[in-house]
């Protein structure tokens, strides 16, 4: 199944690189966001015959909603030790690992804050990481490492990087997966000025 | 933002609706895993197609690419305990269920 995943963005990589017309490609853009709709209908509606859902929600340990505060602040670790390693900065680091994923948004504010290198990198980062996601998904999945594995998706987990969690995690961890993205997606044009801000200090 | 919760919010009402007719389940969860294929390779054709992410990989792609595993890394990480200790509570909950 990895490798397939593999082979198919690999498949698109190459396509949109070498074969495609920047039409065909506008195309992919706006098709994707109909499919990513239409799949966001389908998880629901799976979600809905699994049944009771109210009641599971209710039942899950309260501790479940404070996942997105660890991989937010995981996030923002990483990216300020990496930020030390790479000399760019600790909090120039910071503040690409408080992008979650979310490449346009966090590209744009870093843009505005702290130069165009740094939106740069983070648009990029948060792109790398959705394609990371979802290449490890499957394979956390299989470690059995439970709902940490979500987080690795960021703020995406609520829409481009859900199907591929819904599909491995079943419907529990769909729940935990939307309220994740829910949560990383509220926390990011708050965090990133924010941590952006401490650079100069 | 909006859009896609309301696509949600449409399929959880379509389905509780359906919830009877449980043969269309199968179908669903079909037209998911093809979705989702669809889905991962229109990504790539956005990343390849798209001048100013291949350009940029060239030149910045290796700090990006340590910043992507790292940051990874960290949300995992710590919500590992968490994680784990989420997992144990559900198997002990298992196990209490079943002598009953």
């Amino acid at each position: 199944m990895i490798l397939l995943i593999i082979l198919v963005l690999a498949g698109g990589i190459l396509f949109g690189y070498f074969l495609l017309p920047p039409t065909f490609v506008a195309l992919a853009v706006t098709s994707s966001h109909w499919i990513l709709y239409l799949m966001l209908f389908l998880i629901g509606a799976d979600m809905a015959f699994t049944g009771d859902i109210w009641g599971r929600l209710k039942k899950m340990p309260k501790l479940v909603f404070c996942l997105p505060v660890f991989s937010i602040a995981g996030s923002i670790l990483g990216g300020a030790l990496i930020g030390l390693i790479l000399n760019l900065g600790f909090w120039q680091g910071a503040a690409i690992g408080g992008g979650m994923g979310w490449y346009s948004i966090s590209g744009a504010i870093l843009t505005e804050s702290l130069g165009a290198q740094y939106g740069a990198i983070a648009f990029l980062t948060n792109i790398i990481r959705e394609l990371l996601t979802f290449l490890l998904i499957p394979l956390l999945f299989e470690l059995d490492i439970g709902i940490a594995a979500i987080t690795i998706g960021g703020a995406t987990t609520m829409d481009t990087t859900l199907p591929i969690i819904s599909r491995y995690g079943g419907s529990n961890v769909t729940m935990i997966s939307i309220l994740h993205g829910v949560v990383c997606s509220a926390a990011v044009p708050i965090l990133l000025p924010l941590l952006a801000s401490f650079v100069v200090l | 933002m909006i859009n896609l919760l309301l696509a949600l919010s449409l399929g959880l009402l379509a389905g509780y609706l359906a919830r009877k007719v449980t043969s269309i389940r199968k179908y669903i969860q079909v037209g998911i895993s093809l979705g989702l294929f669809f889905l991962i390779f229109a990504m790539g054709i956005q990343v390849g197609g798209s001048q100013e992410v291949m350009s940029a990989l060239g030149s910045i792609g290796l700090q990006a690419a340590c910043f992507a595993i790292f940051t990874v890394t960290g949300s995992v990480l710590l919500s590992l305990p968490l994680s784990l200790w989420l997992k144990r509570k559900e198997a002990r909950a298992k196990e209490t269920v079943k002598p009953s």
